[in-house]
Protein backbone atom coordinates (compact mmCIF):
# COMPACT_ATOMS: atom_id res chain seq x y z
CA UNK A 1 0.00 0.00 0.00
CA UNK A 2 2.52 2.76 -0.70
CA UNK A 3 -0.08 4.31 -2.89
CA UNK A 4 -0.93 5.73 0.65
CA UNK A 5 2.25 7.46 0.56
CA UNK A 6 2.03 8.71 -2.95
CA UNK A 7 -1.31 10.18 -2.17
CA UNK A 8 0.13 11.86 0.20
CA UNK A 9 3.10 13.33 -1.89
CA UNK A 10 0.52 14.25 -4.60
CA UNK A 11 -1.73 16.63 -1.99
CA UNK A 12 1.43 18.19 -0.87
CA UNK A 13 3.28 18.52 -3.89
CA UNK A 14 -0.43 20.19 -4.68
CA UNK A 15 -0.40 22.48 -1.87
CA UNK A 16 2.96 23.40 -2.27
CA UNK A 17 2.42 24.80 -5.66
CA UNK A 18 -1.17 26.69 -5.18
CA UNK A 19 0.65 30.30 -5.27
CA UNK A 20 -1.19 32.23 -2.60
CA UNK A 21 -4.44 30.72 -3.80
CA UNK A 22 -6.90 29.37 -0.69
CA UNK A 23 -9.10 26.79 -2.64
CA UNK A 24 -7.34 23.50 -3.94
CA UNK A 25 -10.12 22.03 -6.16
CA UNK A 26 -9.01 19.71 -8.27
CA UNK A 27 -5.17 17.85 -9.18
CA UNK A 28 -4.42 16.63 -12.47
CA UNK A 29 -1.67 13.51 -12.67
CA UNK A 30 -0.15 11.47 -15.02
CA UNK A 31 0.23 8.13 -14.30
CA UNK A 32 1.55 5.29 -16.25
CA UNK A 33 0.70 2.12 -16.34
CA UNK A 34 4.31 0.66 -15.61
CA UNK A 35 4.86 2.94 -13.08
CA UNK A 36 3.83 0.56 -10.16
CA UNK A 37 0.93 1.87 -8.67
CA UNK A 38 -2.58 0.15 -8.05
CA UNK A 39 -5.02 2.89 -9.75
CA UNK A 40 -8.02 1.92 -7.66
CA UNK A 41 -5.39 1.71 -4.76
CA UNK A 42 -4.59 5.09 -5.08
CA UNK A 43 -7.90 6.37 -5.58
CA UNK A 44 -8.77 4.59 -2.18
CA UNK A 45 -5.94 6.34 -0.65
CA UNK A 46 -6.78 9.64 -1.94
CA UNK A 47 -10.43 9.49 -0.82
CA UNK A 48 -9.53 9.26 2.53
CA UNK A 49 -7.14 11.30 2.71
CA UNK A 50 -8.96 14.31 1.31
CA UNK A 51 -11.81 13.89 4.27
CA UNK A 52 -9.01 14.87 6.79
CA UNK A 53 -7.35 17.74 4.17
CA UNK A 54 -8.84 21.26 4.30
CA UNK A 55 -10.53 20.35 0.63
CA UNK A 56 -12.90 17.74 1.43
CA UNK A 57 -14.32 18.19 -1.77
CA UNK A 58 -11.00 18.10 -3.86
CA UNK A 59 -10.95 16.10 -6.71
CA UNK A 60 -8.36 14.15 -8.46
CA UNK A 61 -8.21 13.67 -12.12
CA UNK A 62 -5.34 10.56 -13.46
CA UNK A 63 -4.88 10.30 -17.00
CA UNK A 64 -3.51 6.56 -17.62
CA UNK A 65 -0.39 6.62 -19.53
CA UNK A 66 -0.29 3.20 -21.52
CA UNK A 67 2.64 1.10 -21.23
CA UNK A 68 4.92 0.78 -24.04
CA UNK A 69 8.25 -0.84 -24.70
CA UNK A 70 10.76 -1.99 -27.41
CA UNK A 71 12.68 -5.37 -27.19
CA UNK A 72 16.30 -5.28 -27.19
CA UNK A 73 16.56 -8.34 -29.18
CA UNK A 74 14.31 -7.97 -32.19
CA UNK A 75 13.67 -4.80 -32.10
CA UNK A 76 10.03 -4.02 -32.39
CA UNK A 77 7.61 -1.98 -30.33
CA UNK A 78 5.00 -3.52 -28.54
CA UNK A 79 2.26 -2.37 -25.63
CA UNK A 80 3.13 -3.27 -22.03
CA UNK A 81 0.72 -4.07 -19.87
CA UNK A 82 3.19 -5.15 -17.23
CA UNK A 83 6.47 -3.88 -15.96
CA UNK A 84 7.84 -7.26 -17.64
CA UNK A 85 6.52 -8.51 -20.26
CA UNK A 86 7.25 -11.44 -22.69
CA UNK A 87 8.25 -10.09 -26.58
CA UNK A 88 5.44 -11.32 -28.64
CA UNK A 89 8.08 -11.32 -31.50
CA UNK A 90 10.92 -13.24 -29.98
CA UNK A 91 9.69 -14.98 -26.71
CA UNK A 92 12.56 -13.33 -24.07
CA UNK A 93 12.21 -11.01 -21.59
CA UNK A 94 14.01 -8.29 -23.11
CA UNK A 95 11.38 -5.28 -23.56
CA UNK A 96 12.23 -2.12 -22.15
CA UNK A 97 9.62 0.15 -21.34
CA UNK A 98 9.59 3.42 -23.60
CA UNK A 99 6.52 4.74 -22.32
CA UNK A 100 4.07 3.90 -18.91
CA UNK A 101 6.53 4.52 -16.23
CA UNK A 102 5.06 8.14 -15.28
CA UNK A 103 4.79 9.60 -11.97
CA UNK A 104 3.63 13.32 -11.92
CA UNK A 105 1.23 15.84 -10.93
CA UNK A 106 0.82 17.91 -14.12
CA UNK A 107 -1.90 21.06 -12.89
CA UNK A 108 -3.77 21.82 -10.37
CA UNK A 109 -7.13 24.17 -10.36
CA UNK A 110 -7.48 26.05 -7.35
CA UNK A 111 -9.50 29.44 -6.42
CA UNK B 1 3.80 5.32 16.13
CA UNK B 2 4.37 5.29 20.35
CA UNK B 3 5.34 1.58 20.62
CA UNK B 4 5.02 1.66 24.41
CA UNK B 5 1.65 3.37 24.78
CA UNK B 6 -0.02 3.48 21.18
CA UNK B 7 -0.12 7.36 21.15
CA UNK B 8 0.40 9.47 17.87
CA UNK B 9 -0.83 6.18 15.84
CA UNK B 10 0.05 6.80 12.28
CA UNK B 11 3.59 8.18 12.55
CA UNK B 12 6.90 7.24 12.27
CA UNK B 13 8.89 7.04 15.23
CA UNK B 14 12.60 7.18 15.07
CA UNK B 15 14.37 5.55 18.51
CA UNK B 16 17.55 3.89 19.69
CA UNK B 17 16.80 0.36 22.35
CA UNK B 18 18.23 2.67 25.03
CA UNK B 19 15.68 5.15 24.47
CA UNK B 20 12.82 2.65 23.97
CA UNK B 21 13.71 1.05 27.62
CA UNK B 22 13.53 4.39 29.36
CA UNK B 23 10.68 5.27 27.72
CA UNK B 24 8.92 2.17 28.70
CA UNK B 25 10.16 2.06 31.74
CA UNK B 26 8.87 5.83 32.51
CA UNK B 27 5.42 4.13 31.83
CA UNK B 28 5.75 1.09 34.05
CA UNK B 29 6.43 3.22 36.87
CA UNK B 30 3.82 5.70 36.24
CA UNK B 31 6.16 8.96 35.77
CA UNK B 32 4.52 11.81 33.61
CA UNK B 33 6.67 12.44 30.57
CA UNK B 34 5.22 14.36 27.20
CA UNK B 35 5.38 12.29 24.06
CA UNK B 36 6.48 14.05 20.43
CA UNK B 37 3.62 13.53 17.98
CA UNK B 38 6.07 14.85 15.13
CA UNK B 39 3.05 16.18 13.22
CA UNK B 40 1.07 19.14 12.99
CA UNK B 41 -1.93 19.22 14.09
CA UNK B 42 -4.48 20.39 11.73
CA UNK B 43 -7.69 22.66 13.04
CA UNK B 44 -10.57 23.35 11.61
CA UNK B 45 -11.22 27.33 11.09
CA UNK B 46 -14.41 29.26 10.07
CA UNK B 47 -14.19 31.67 7.73
CA UNK B 48 -17.89 32.71 7.42
CA UNK B 49 -17.77 36.25 6.24
CA UNK B 50 -21.66 37.30 7.45
CA UNK B 51 -22.45 38.12 3.98
CA UNK B 52 -23.43 36.60 0.59
CA UNK B 53 -20.92 37.00 -2.24
CA UNK B 54 -22.84 36.95 -5.69
CA UNK B 55 -20.19 35.75 -8.17
CA UNK B 56 -20.93 36.27 -11.97
CA UNK B 57 -17.99 35.03 -13.26
CA UNK B 58 -15.57 31.75 -11.76
CA UNK B 59 -12.07 32.53 -10.47
CA UNK B 60 -11.13 29.19 -11.09
CA UNK B 61 -7.43 29.19 -11.78
CA UNK B 62 -5.26 26.18 -13.41
CA UNK B 63 -1.73 26.16 -12.49
CA UNK B 64 1.08 23.91 -13.78
CA UNK B 65 3.16 22.32 -11.56
CA UNK B 66 4.74 19.24 -13.97
CA UNK B 67 6.22 17.84 -10.90
CA UNK B 68 7.10 14.29 -10.38
CA UNK B 69 5.41 12.60 -7.34
CA UNK B 70 8.47 10.77 -5.96
CA UNK B 71 10.91 14.13 -6.43
CA UNK B 72 11.13 14.92 -2.85
CA UNK B 73 12.17 11.19 -1.83
CA UNK B 74 14.32 11.46 -4.54
CA UNK B 75 15.86 14.60 -3.51
CA UNK B 76 16.81 12.98 0.04
CA UNK B 77 17.96 10.03 -1.74
CA UNK B 78 20.53 11.79 -3.25
CA UNK B 79 21.63 13.97 -0.35
CA UNK B 80 21.67 10.58 1.28
CA UNK B 81 24.09 9.19 -1.22
CA UNK B 82 26.17 12.44 -1.31
CA UNK B 83 26.51 11.19 2.81
CA UNK B 84 27.58 8.28 1.69
CA UNK B 85 30.21 8.84 -0.68
CA UNK B 86 31.92 11.99 1.02
CA UNK B 87 32.13 9.96 4.16
CA UNK B 88 32.89 6.31 2.41
CA UNK B 89 29.78 4.72 4.23
CA UNK B 90 29.30 1.25 2.56
CA UNK B 91 25.11 1.46 2.07
CA UNK B 92 22.71 -1.76 1.79
CA UNK B 93 19.14 -1.69 1.62
CA UNK B 94 17.74 -5.58 2.56
CA UNK B 95 14.39 -6.09 0.96
CA UNK B 96 12.57 -9.17 0.97
CA UNK B 97 9.07 -10.76 2.48
CA UNK B 98 8.41 -11.11 5.72
CA UNK B 99 10.31 -14.33 7.58
CA UNK B 100 12.89 -14.46 4.93
CA UNK B 101 15.81 -14.50 7.45
CA UNK B 102 16.68 -10.43 7.16
CA UNK B 103 17.69 -10.06 10.58
CA UNK B 104 19.29 -13.65 11.84
CA UNK B 105 21.40 -12.59 8.06
CA UNK B 106 22.19 -9.15 9.52
CA UNK B 107 23.05 -10.48 13.15
CA UNK B 108 25.32 -12.67 11.36
CA UNK B 109 27.02 -10.48 9.19
CA UNK B 110 27.77 -7.98 11.73
CA UNK B 111 29.26 -10.53 14.52
CA UNK B 112 31.46 -11.64 11.55
CA UNK B 113 32.44 -8.07 10.31
CA UNK B 114 32.50 -5.77 13.61
CA UNK B 115 35.89 -6.25 14.72
CA UNK B 116 37.71 -5.26 11.36
CA UNK B 117 35.40 -2.82 10.07
CA UNK B 118 32.67 -0.21 11.69
CA UNK B 119 29.01 -1.24 11.59
CA UNK B 120 25.92 0.42 12.15
CA UNK B 121 22.13 -0.93 11.53
CA UNK B 122 18.47 0.68 10.30
CA UNK B 123 15.74 -1.55 11.60
CA UNK B 124 12.25 -0.50 9.40
CA UNK B 125 9.27 -2.30 10.82
CA UNK B 126 5.75 -1.10 11.11
CA UNK B 127 5.97 -1.57 14.96
CA UNK B 128 8.04 -2.63 17.86
CA UNK B 129 11.66 -2.76 18.87
CA UNK B 130 11.73 -6.43 18.47
CA UNK B 131 14.74 -6.24 15.33
CA UNK B 132 16.73 -3.43 17.25
CA UNK B 133 17.00 -5.22 20.28
CA UNK B 134 18.55 -8.39 18.58
CA UNK B 135 21.05 -5.94 16.71
CA UNK B 136 21.45 -4.23 20.03
CA UNK B 137 22.92 -7.71 21.94
CA UNK B 138 25.35 -7.54 19.05
CA UNK B 139 26.79 -4.45 20.48
CA UNK B 140 26.89 -2.40 16.90
CA UNK B 141 24.55 1.01 17.00
CA UNK B 142 21.27 0.36 15.68
CA UNK B 143 18.20 2.73 15.63
CA UNK B 144 14.61 1.44 15.07
CA UNK B 145 12.25 2.82 12.33
CA UNK B 146 9.15 2.05 12.93
CA UNK B 147 6.67 3.53 9.96
CA UNK B 148 3.24 2.95 11.70
CA UNK B 149 0.89 2.30 9.21
CA UNK B 150 3.68 2.44 6.50
CA UNK B 151 4.47 -0.14 4.24
CA UNK B 152 8.27 0.81 3.35
CA UNK B 153 11.02 2.89 4.71
CA UNK B 154 11.48 6.01 2.67
CA UNK B 155 14.61 8.64 2.27
CA UNK B 156 13.73 10.80 5.37
CA UNK B 157 12.98 8.18 7.47
CA UNK B 158 16.45 6.72 6.05
CA UNK B 159 18.13 10.71 6.62
CA UNK B 160 16.42 11.26 10.00
CA UNK B 161 17.69 7.73 11.23
CA UNK B 162 21.59 8.58 9.57
CA UNK B 163 21.55 11.48 11.98
CA UNK B 164 20.86 9.76 15.15
CA UNK B 165 23.24 6.79 14.39
CA UNK B 166 26.25 9.45 13.92
CA UNK B 167 27.90 7.13 11.43
CA UNK B 168 31.74 6.50 11.65
CA UNK B 169 33.43 7.53 7.86
CA UNK B 170 34.61 4.41 6.45
CA UNK B 171 31.88 2.17 7.51
CA UNK B 172 29.18 -0.29 6.51
CA UNK B 173 25.31 0.86 6.99
CA UNK B 174 22.75 -1.82 6.76
CA UNK B 175 19.21 -0.91 6.23
CA UNK B 176 16.65 -3.69 7.18
CA UNK B 177 13.68 -2.55 5.27
CA UNK B 178 10.16 -3.26 6.00
CA UNK B 179 9.34 -7.09 5.23
CA UNK B 180 7.29 -6.46 2.32
CA UNK B 181 8.30 -7.62 -1.23
CA UNK B 182 6.04 -4.40 -3.35
CA UNK B 183 6.46 -0.87 -1.99
CA UNK B 184 9.73 -0.66 -0.93
CA UNK B 185 11.06 -1.17 -4.55
CA UNK B 186 9.38 2.27 -5.60
CA UNK B 187 11.42 4.45 -2.79
CA UNK B 188 15.48 4.82 -3.10
CA UNK B 189 17.45 5.30 0.09
CA UNK B 190 20.34 6.77 -1.47
CA UNK B 191 22.20 3.12 -0.75
CA UNK B 192 24.74 1.29 -3.34
CA UNK B 193 23.02 -1.50 -3.24
CA UNK B 194 19.49 -3.44 -2.58
CA UNK B 195 19.74 -6.65 -1.57
CA UNK B 196 16.57 -9.12 -1.85
CA UNK B 197 16.55 -12.04 0.02
CA UNK B 198 14.95 -14.81 -0.28
CA UNK B 199 14.36 -18.13 1.95
CA UNK B 200 13.95 -21.93 0.22
CA UNK B 201 10.71 -21.65 2.32
CA UNK B 202 9.05 -19.80 -0.40
CA UNK B 203 8.03 -20.34 -3.50
CA UNK B 204 11.05 -20.83 -6.31
CA UNK B 205 8.89 -18.41 -8.65
CA UNK B 206 8.70 -15.41 -6.42
CA UNK B 207 11.33 -13.26 -8.65
CA UNK B 208 8.52 -13.35 -11.60
CA UNK B 209 5.71 -12.70 -9.10
CA UNK B 210 7.39 -9.74 -7.29
CA UNK B 211 9.60 -8.56 -10.46
CA UNK B 212 10.14 -5.13 -9.47
CA UNK B 213 11.84 -5.92 -6.43
CA UNK B 214 14.25 -8.70 -8.45
CA UNK B 215 14.72 -6.24 -10.97
CA UNK B 216 15.88 -3.05 -8.82
CA UNK B 217 18.05 -5.65 -6.87
CA UNK B 218 21.76 -5.74 -7.83
CA UNK B 219 22.17 -8.73 -5.45
CA UNK B 220 20.47 -11.73 -4.67
CA UNK B 221 20.56 -13.52 -1.54
CA UNK B 222 18.80 -17.25 -1.22
CA UNK B 223 18.95 -17.92 2.24
CA UNK B 224 18.04 -20.91 4.99
CA UNK B 225 19.89 -23.28 2.11
CA UNK B 226 20.19 -26.12 4.97
CA UNK B 227 16.48 -26.32 4.22
CA UNK B 228 16.42 -27.81 1.10
CA UNK B 229 16.11 -31.22 1.52
CA UNK B 230 13.26 -30.95 3.65
CA UNK B 231 11.14 -28.69 0.85
CA UNK B 232 10.29 -28.41 -2.47
CA UNK B 233 12.52 -25.52 -3.79
CA UNK B 234 14.51 -25.82 -7.02
CA UNK B 235 17.61 -22.97 -6.14
CA UNK B 236 18.65 -23.26 -10.04
CA UNK B 237 14.89 -22.85 -11.32
CA UNK B 238 14.73 -20.09 -8.87
CA UNK B 239 18.15 -18.25 -10.17
CA UNK B 240 16.49 -18.94 -13.74
CA UNK B 241 13.27 -16.69 -12.73
CA UNK B 242 15.20 -14.02 -11.16
CA UNK B 243 17.48 -13.70 -14.17
CA UNK B 244 14.43 -13.39 -16.66
CA UNK B 245 13.65 -10.03 -15.06
CA UNK B 246 17.07 -8.85 -14.28
CA UNK B 247 20.20 -10.88 -16.12
CA UNK B 248 22.89 -9.15 -13.64
CA UNK B 249 21.80 -10.15 -10.10
CA UNK B 250 24.48 -11.40 -8.06
CA UNK B 251 23.76 -14.61 -6.53
CA UNK B 252 24.17 -15.96 -2.68
CA UNK B 253 23.28 -19.15 -1.80
CA UNK B 254 23.35 -19.42 2.13
CA UNK B 255 22.44 -20.33 5.30
CA UNK B 256 22.53 -17.47 7.86
CA UNK B 257 21.35 -20.22 10.54
CA UNK B 258 24.30 -22.45 10.18
CA UNK B 259 26.67 -20.39 8.32
CA UNK B 260 27.07 -22.47 5.50
CA UNK B 261 28.22 -20.26 2.50
CA UNK B 262 28.61 -17.33 4.67
CA UNK B 263 32.34 -16.42 3.70
CA UNK B 264 31.24 -15.29 -0.26
CA UNK B 265 28.54 -13.03 1.25
CA UNK B 266 30.52 -11.61 3.77
CA UNK B 267 33.85 -11.25 1.54
CA UNK B 268 31.13 -9.30 -0.69
CA UNK B 269 29.70 -6.54 1.95
CA UNK B 270 33.36 -5.97 3.41
CA UNK B 271 33.86 -2.90 1.55
CA UNK B 272 37.17 -3.89 0.03
CA UNK B 273 35.21 -6.60 -1.99
CA UNK B 274 33.37 -3.75 -3.68
CA UNK B 275 36.40 -2.26 -5.06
Amino acid sequence: MHEMSIATNILEIAEQSMDGHDQLLSISVEIGELAGIEFEALEFCFEALKQSSRYPDLTLDITRIPGKGNCRKCGVSVPMKERFAVCPECGGYTVEPSQGQELRVTSIEVE
Amino acid sequence: MCDTCGCGEGTTTIQTPGEAREHAKMHAEGIEHSHNHDHEHDHDHNHSHGHSHDHGNSHTTTIDVETDVLRENNLLAERNRGIFETRKIFALNLVSSPGSGKTTLLEKTVEALRDDVSIAVIEGDQQSMQDADRIDKTGVDVVQVNTGKGCHLDAKMVNDAIQKLELPDESILMIENVGNLVCPSLFDLGEHHKVVIISVTEGQDKPVKYPTMFAESSVCVINKIDLLPYVDFDVEACKDYARQVNPDLTFFELSATTSEGMDAWLEWVKPAGND
